[in-house]
């Protein structure tokens, strides 16, 4: 864990650090843990009363499966992407060139744009007949009008487009954390023994920011695995459900359908997937050591 | 112990200050208060129709209802959320016409039977009673109806060279599919032969929508559900639907019909000139002057029917209606603003308000049609050709399954086995809702 | 500690590729942003064939702008949205710092449960927990409240995480020297470790703001009244039943994009010190 100090005896064992945590605990517990506990509780319901029918229900159906498969496709791409994307991005905003705190910022805008209005805007930018994609693709290149979220076999990976373009800012920023805390003098020695750049890259750079990577792989992951905004937003699941990733489908049950307990059902799936992924993840990492 | 006091009180002084701070109470309304005579609460995006009803109506009663705005994509989540929790929140309730069966199904709507008199209730367009009764009971009382009308651009059609005589269209003999189809060929040949300004035949305004893309498939004699209500299968997949699902296919392919343009912007491409013709409801009258067209730039016909099937054309009808919250504190004056809102003066100035069709015949009045002059149509149309959405606790599920075949279908799907995919979604949500009957 | 690749690519080459990300990071924002300053059918009329005027207006206008507080009352909206936000940026803050202080400098039962639980939030999907949330804050008599808003939001794990990564980097030494001195914790606290702090209270602000500021669920389903509707419900309003204003949702964008834009970019110095001196470095 962390370092800590103990300041003094004394304060091992008094009642003071559970004190300065009360008000945070108190708000967490109430309401995060709380209503998640209530959803936990509410996917292992059938109509009011203790079953694992919701359960069987949901896995009897067939668009689970493919929900299911959907999501995981997603992120297969999606946060690989996104790490690396936002690696090489602050690779590139790490260099000693005048004006690059700038750019640094300007590369944080698209974080700063909600989520909705982003996807009004891409929506209409990768419109078919009358977005700024396919006039462009149409003028300069001749070529036919492409689907984008229209085509079931784009659609998908122009809501990884939008994601991607709408994160890597953020994760960006604690790549260039990790990176400037590398000492200097470790380069310096990789120089004197003749190391090329790409080189030193694979060999010193990378290996030294594995900490942030395991961060922003954790957290990258999380938030993409619930990532459906788009899907809600733009393309509604479709075309031919090829967007319709697990977490939409349990808003439509909670929000729709007038079924939360189907709704929290989905949910505790995804949150365990969650769970078993990032344990692969630090198992993964922990084994490079 | 000192300290533990301390820091106790530090804790829990911070606490009693972050609230405080945040209390913004003095700054919002009460739920439910209310000085001498009672308030009722609703939620709406016909935020401007309603305060204006409300203000006469407490005029005359005493009784206030407070109007709360929220976005029209945001009713039915947020009503979700507030009616599963039981809470009393609001006291009236918009329900879109086909969720009224969902809404009913889940306990969320008062019976209406003691606040509409058997007179009142039939006068209401047959297809709108219908679509507002479950299991006998009335729970949702329309405010207004809608109806689906053939829009044409003038400007287009005259640069394009072609005339077309719209007087001779009425009820009983109208323009066919095939013949407007027709014309949309002649027309974009003209207009745009190589494609490059984008100008289209015919356009949909909610494109890949049950409310309209379904009326296809009615039209050529297909229903929208099996008559007991729990399958559609057999329904959406009879030789009627195919028939329907075949012909449009074909004509997006051909480009008569939009492909990729979602139901946000095919209104706009209307205004601008980029479709030349367009099949919308009839308030879209109001909305094409509002986009600054004149009588001049657009005209209005019946919508088509199919060759062959001229009988069994069938229109669009059904819009928003209003109930009592099964969990108000103040149902027996609700009940009394519905029937205002419906059948009495309360709905004379929603609909002057909103310009929405009427919900009875009567109150199609000539200064309604002054103001639009389509309504004329819509007033046939209600009493004639009207084919109401499928009734079903389900909608919601059915909708969403249907909405994204046609989407489908539209992008080119293969058509038997969209079909047989969305069977199998739509009658697996309907069996859960017969399973708990 | 900056490093020059000057052997792989020369500044040439990182100004190009730095160019080209930045068109790629812009151009989503630019476009809406020019779009707000024409009608919407001067915006459709263009889109097709591409020429300079699909993205460029013809007629430059503003009233998408006026629209958009006159009719529809932006600006209110925008206020109550700062008004919540100033609310919630000190609550947690100081909620936050205080845990953070007890998970960095003392040892007790628990403890490592206690921060995994915290950090557990992270991953707690908004939409799973909005209906019970709902239902809990509706009792408490909260809904349309800013109490409703704010309380809700306190409960921040990343913000605690940033504020224990920033704590562990304080000397011992300089506690001790308190100590020693008789102090207690509040003067390790107020004197020693919250001046210190700037950088890394400058960065959750930030992140706080931005967050806060785009959040859209809670505040559709908790704060429906006037005096309390945010930013992101309101631009729903655009979206009518039957009609699109485009030009009003560019304009709202536009607005809604260059408030945190221009909070960003001066203090955008200390967000990256605060990242990198208390954030996950190597």
């Amino acid at each position: 864990m962390k370092g800590t100090t103990a300041i003094s005896a004394k304060m091992k064992k008094s009642m003071l650090p559970y004190c300065l945590l009360l008000p945070a605990l108190a708000f967490v517990l109430v309401f995060k843990i709380y209503p998640l506990i209530y959803c936990f509780i509410q996917g292992f319901h059938y109509k009011g009363s203790w079953s694992l029918e919701t359960f069987r229900i949901l896995f009897s159906n067939k668009s689970f499966w493919h929900s299911l498969w959907v999501t995981v496709k997603m992120n297969l791409v999606m946060t690989p992407l996104q790490i690396v994307l936002s690696f090489l991005m602050a690779l590139l905003v790490n260099q000693a060139v005048r004006g690059v705190g700038t750019f640094r910022s300007l590369y944080y805008l698209p974080v700063t744009i909600s989520m909705p209005v982003a996807a009004i805007c891409w929506s209409l930018m990768l419109s078919v007949n009358n977005g700024l994609a396919n006039s462009l693709i149409g003028s300069w290149f001749g070529m036919e009008p492409q689907g984008f979220f229209t085509d079931a076999n784009q659609a998908l990976w122009c809501i990884v487009a939008l994601s991607t373009w709408k994160g890597c800012g953020y994760w960006m920023m604690f790549y260039l954390a990790g990176l400037k805390g590398i000492d200097t003098s470790v380069y310096e020695a990789a120089k004197i023994d003749g190391a090329g750049a790409l080189q030193t890259l694979w060999n010193i750079t990378i290996p030294l920011v594995k900490k942030t990577t395991l961060f922003v792989m954790v957290a990258d992951t999380s938030i993409n695995i619930l990532l459906f905004a788009p899907a809600q937003l733009i393309t509604s699941g479709g075309p031919s459900d090829s967007t319709n990733v697990l977490m939409y489908e349990a808003y439509k049950q909670a929000f729709k359908y007038g079924s939360y307990e189907k709704g929290a059902a989905t949910t505790c799936v995804l949150v365990v997937l969650i769970l078993i992924i990032v344990f692969f993840q630090f198992k993964l990492t922990n084994q490079e050591d | 112990m000192r300290k533990k006091v301390i820091c106790m009180l530090a804790g829990v002084s911070l606490l009693a200050v972050t609230v405080s701070g945040c209390d913004g109470k003095g700054d919002t309304p009460d739920s439910g208060s209310s000085e001498g005579g009672k308030t009722l609460k609703l939620l709406t995006h016909y935020d401007a129709a309603f305060a204006e009803a409300a203000k006469k109506y407490e005029e005359e009663t005493g009784v206030k209802v407070e109007v709360e705005q929220t976005a029209y994509e945001n009713i039915g989540d947020t009503l979700e959320v507030v009616l599963s929790s039981g809470s009393d929140e609001y006291d009236l309730i918009m329900a879109d016409g086909p969720n009224t069966s969902a809404y009913v199904n889940r306990g969320y709507l008062e019976p209406l039977a003691g606040y509409f008199t058997e007179e009142e209730k039939g006068e209401f367009s047959p297809e709108l009673l219908k679509q507002g009764t479950v299991g006998g009971e009335f729970y949702a009382a329309p405010l207004g109806d809608s109806s689906t009308v053939l829009y044409y651009n003038k400007n287009l059609l005259s640069e394009a060279g072609i005339e077309v005589d719209w007087s001779q269209y009425t009820g009983e003999n109208r323009i066919t599919w095939e013949e407007l189809t027709e014309l949309a060929r002649e027309a974009v040949k003209e207009l745009d032969p190589d494609g490059s300004k984008g100008i289209y035949g015919i356009e949909i305004g909610q494109v890949s929508s049950v409310y309209q893309m379904n009326l296809l498939a009615n039209s050529m004699g297909g229903k929208n559900i099996s008559d007991d209500g729990s399958t559609v299968k057999g329904v959406i997949d009879s030789d009627e639907w195919k028939d329907a699902i075949a012909w449009y296919q074909g004509l997006v392919e051909e480009g008569i019909f939009s492909k990729g343009v979602s139901g946000l912007e095919t209104y706009n491409n209307f205004y601008a000139g980029k479709c030349v013709f367009e099949w919308m409801t009839a308030d879209s009258y109001t909305f094409c002057l509002s986009a600054d067209m004149t009588e001049d730039d657009f005209g209005w016909t019946y919508q088509p029917c199919f060759a062959g099937h001229e009988d069994e054309v069938a229109t669009g009808c059904g819009n928003w209606a209003l109930g009592v919250s099964a969990f108000s504190k103040n149902k027996e004056e609700a009940g009394k603003f519905v029937n205002y809102m419906t059948c009495g003066e309360g709905n004379d100035i929603f609909l002057s308000i909103e310009g929405m069709s009427p919900n009875t015949a009567e109150r199609y009045t000539e200064e309604l049609t002054g103001k639009n002059p389509v309504l004329e149509i819509a007033k046939y149309e209600a009493e004639n050709t009207a084919y109401v959405r499928a009734v079903t606790p389900a909608f919601n599920e059915y909708s969403a399954a249907l909405s994204t075949m046609w989407e489908d279908i539209r992008n080119g799907a293969d058509m038997d086995t969209a079909l047989e995919r969305t069977v199998e979604q739509i009658d697996s949500a309907l069996g859960e809702y017969s399973e708990s009957q | 500690m900056k490093r020059v690749e000057k052997n792989l690519l020369g500044k040439a080459g990182i100004y190009l590729l730095l160019a080209i990300v930045l068109l790629i990071s812009l151009f989503p924002i630019i476009y809406p942003l020019l779009s707000s300053f024409r009608t919407d059918n001067e915006l459709f009329e263009n889109m097709a064939p591409f020429n300079w005027h699909t993205i460029v207006p013809i007629h430059w206008t503003w009233e998408n702008y006026i629209a958009v507080f006159q009719e529809y009352e932006f600006g209110r909206y925008l206020k109550n949205t700062l008004v919540m936000i100033a609310l919630i940026i000190p609550g947690t803050i100081a909620i936050c710092s205080l845990a953070a202080f007890a998970f960095s400098f003392y040892d007790f039962k628990m403890k490592k449960q206690l921060f995994a639980l915290f950090l557990l939030t992270f991953m707690i999907p908004g939409e799973a927990i909005a209906l019970p949330l709902y239902s809990l804050v509706n009792s408490m008599g909260l809904i349309n409240t800013y109490a409703g808003l704010v309380l809700p939001a306190l409960a921040n794990g990343l913000v605690l995480f940033l504020f224990v990564q920033f704590f562990s980097e304080t000397p011992k030494a300089l506690l001790e020297s308190v100590e020693i001195d008789g102090g207690g914790w509040w003067t390790s606290f107020s004197r020693i470790v919250l001046p210190l702090s700037k950088p890394i209270i400058i960065t959750a602000g930030l992140m706080i703001f931005v967050n806060q500021w785009n959040d859209y669920l809670w505040p559709l389903l908790a704060a429906r009244a006037r005096e309390v509707k945010v930013v992101t419900v309101a631009v729903a309003n655009f979206k009518e039943q039957n009609v699109i204003h485009w030009g009003y949702i560019y304009a709202a964008a536009t607005v809604s994009a260059i408030i945190p834009i221009f909070l960003f970019l001066p203090l955008q110095k200390y967000f990256v010190q605060g990242i990198t001196s208390g954030g996950v470095k190597g």
